[in-house]
Parts: structure tokens; C-alpha cells; sequence
């Protein structure tokens, strides 16, 4: 068995779920989250960067998934239509928060844009890009920050993955990674 | 003289398992918000307050004291936070004092964090309170 046969094995999914995701739904799923977290980690800290890491994922695909109409010749079925989706995993070393969802193909290159741009920053940089946004941006009419991203690398304190498949013309899907160290 | 009867009604919203328990006292001068932060339209839940301290700007007599006390908030929330508190400075700017109380749990440096990010980019008396309570 080769060394990454043998992290698989140790991975330990703490939440998945896939399907369509409202405010309710977050809601209960933060909860029992929460909930999972007190039997599993120790460390009050960590759970906490646990939950906030968990909540600004979920929240991104609440406010940003798109699916796809029922006119696209993608053959898929009404639940994987509704396919954002999310997992969570925990080794002994990390947690693994990975999302996937449907864009638009414009939407790639403001998702890379600023996940490139978070990721060439150290912390004291997230920090003051952190403020300044906060400081200088208005809420979206959908009550968006625009901190999400920056706000996970700052609790996360490591660098966001993420990749894009095309689907058609019109969509891709997007997956996004990101891992908290347990020794953090 | 006589305030607007509206600005010194109180407000009191309780906590729900997404929102902050919030109590603001006009005539006292109090404003308390404790719990978690993250409502489904967060600028809906914190119109109702907005709107009262916007009342205070103008008809508000006392000086302020704001206890915070946050177990979590989104970053939707955090942005209404900065809202809040550009408001609280306006009230200290034109004349009654503001004293903003930021409360954080020992162990959260996350919490004590966001805590200095404000203080920063305030002008305003901002104390970063550690505490062993929890919320």
C-alpha cells in the first residue's frame, strides 16, 4: 500500500451533501456540523476555524452556484442538476473542505482572479486586503462582502485550490479546496 | 429638551440560532449585541437598527455604551459590523461620547483579531475586553 492509499484510508468524511442549498438547509447542516466537531476535535480553536472555514463554503454556493436550465442537452437528472455540492474530510494532520458547483464560464475568471490574488498575499497582506475591503466595498444586492475568500485563506492560513471543467459553452464546474492544518 | 418620542423607544430583538440577541436603550445611552451572526438577508436584520441609531444621530441626548459580546459572524455580518460601528462614530463625532466594548473568549484569537481590524480603522473609543465567559 503506498503512502497516499494509506492517507485515503485514514480520510474521515465529516459532513458531505449534495443537492440545492438554501438559508434552512445551511442552518441545519452548520449545526450537526457543530455538533460533529465537539466529538472529533479537541482543540476549541480549531473548531471554531472548522465552522467558520464550513459556513463561508456553504454560503458561496448559496449565493453563487448557478444550475444548469432544463434546455441543456447535458443529460442529467433533475437531482444532479441541483448538484452544488460539499464534503468535508479530516486526517490526522488536516481538515479538507472541498466544494463543487455550476458557473457561468465568465464567472472563471473572477474566481481565478481572486483566489490568485489571495494566494500571492501573506497574512499581514490578507489582513490589510481583508480591511480595506471591508472598509471601502458595499454589500452586493445579495448581501454578499466580497470577504469570503479572503476571510477562509485568513483562518485557513494556507493557500485555495481550485479547477474548472468545461461543460458546455455556457458552464463550467467549478471545484474549490482548501486545507486547515491540525497542528495550526 | 425633549427627544423624539421614537428615538427613545427601545429595541429588543431576541437571539434566534442564526442572529444576535440585540437590546438598545436610547434614554440610558446602552446598546448590547451577543451571540451568532448570520442571517439569511443580513441587511433586512440589521435595518431595525440602523434606522434607530440613524434617529439617534439626530435626536439622541446621552453618551453610548456598546457592549459586543460575538460567538461567530459571517462575513456578510462583519461588513454590517463596520456599518455599525461607522454609525457609532458618527454619534461620538457630533458630540456624545461613544464607547465601544469588545468582549472575546481567552482562548479565541480569531474573535481578538477582527476585535483590533475594527479598533484599526476606527476612530472611536474601541477596548478589546478579554473574558473568560462564555456567550
Amino acid at each position: 500500500m503506498t503512502q497516499s492509499d494509506q492517507n485515503i484510508f485514514q480520510e474521515k468524511v465529516i459532513l458531505i451533501y449534495k443537492g440545492e442549498v438554501t438559508h434552512n438547509l445551511i442552518t441545519n447542516l452548520l449545526e450537526s456540523f457543530e455538533q460533529r466537531l465537539e466529538e472529533i476535535e479537541p482543540e476549541r480553536m480549531l473548531r471554531k476555524k472548522c465552522f467558520n472555514i464550513a459556513t463561508e463554503c456553504i454560503e458561496n454556493l448559496r449565493y453563487h452556484a448557478t444550475y444548469p436550465s432544463n434546455g441543456t442537452s447535458l443529460n442529467l437528472s433533475a437531482n444532479n442538476m441541483k448538484a452544488s455540492m460539499i464534503m468535508i474530510t479530516v486526517d490526522p494532520d488536516h481538515y479538507t473542505f472541498l466544494t463543487c458547483n455550476y458557473i457561468k464560464k465568465p464567472e472563471q475568471k473572477v474566481i481565478s482572479g481572486k483566489i490568485e490574488k489571495i494566494n500571492a498575499m501573506d497574512s499581514n497582506e490578507l489582513r490589510q486586503y481583508y480591511k480595506h475591503t471591508m472598509a471601502s466595498d458595499a454589500l452586493s444586492e445579495k448581501g454578499t462582502a466580497g470577504l469570503g475568500f479572503i476571510d477562509i485563506a485568513r483562518k485557513s492560513n494556507s493557500k485555495l485550490s481550485y479547477e474548472f471543467q468545461r461543460v458546455n459553452e455556457d458552464l463550467a464546474y467549478y471545484t474549490f479546496y482548501v486545507k486547515l492544518n491540525r497542528g495550526n | 429638551m425633549e427627544s423624539d418620542l421614537s428615538a427613545t423607544e427601545k429595541l429588543r430583538l431576541d437571539a434566534t440560532r442564526v442572529t444576535p440577541y440585540i437590546y438598545f436603550d436610547p434614554n440610558s445611552g446602552f446598546l448590547e449585541l451577543r451571540g451568532k451572526s448570520s442571517p439569511e438577508n443580513t441587511i433586512l436584520f440589521y435595518q431595525r437598527l440602523f434606522e434607530k441609531l440613524e434617529e439617534y444621530i439626530v435626536f439622541g441626548m446621552s453618551d453610548l455604551t456598546v457592549n459586543i459580546f460575538f460567538e461567530y459572524f459571517n462575513t456578510s455580518s462583519s461588513k454590517c459590523l463596520f456599518d455599525l460601528f461607522r454609525k457609532l462614530s458618527l454619534i461620538d463625532q457630533t458630540g456624545r461620547k461613544v464607547i465601544i466594548n469588545w468582549y472575546y473568549e481567552s482562548w479565541d484569537d480569531d474573535m481578538l483579531e477582527s476585535g483590533e481590524d475594527y479598533k484599526d480603522l476606527l476612530d472611536v473609543e474601541f477596548n478589546l475586553i478579554e473574558t473568560e465567559e462564555e456567550y
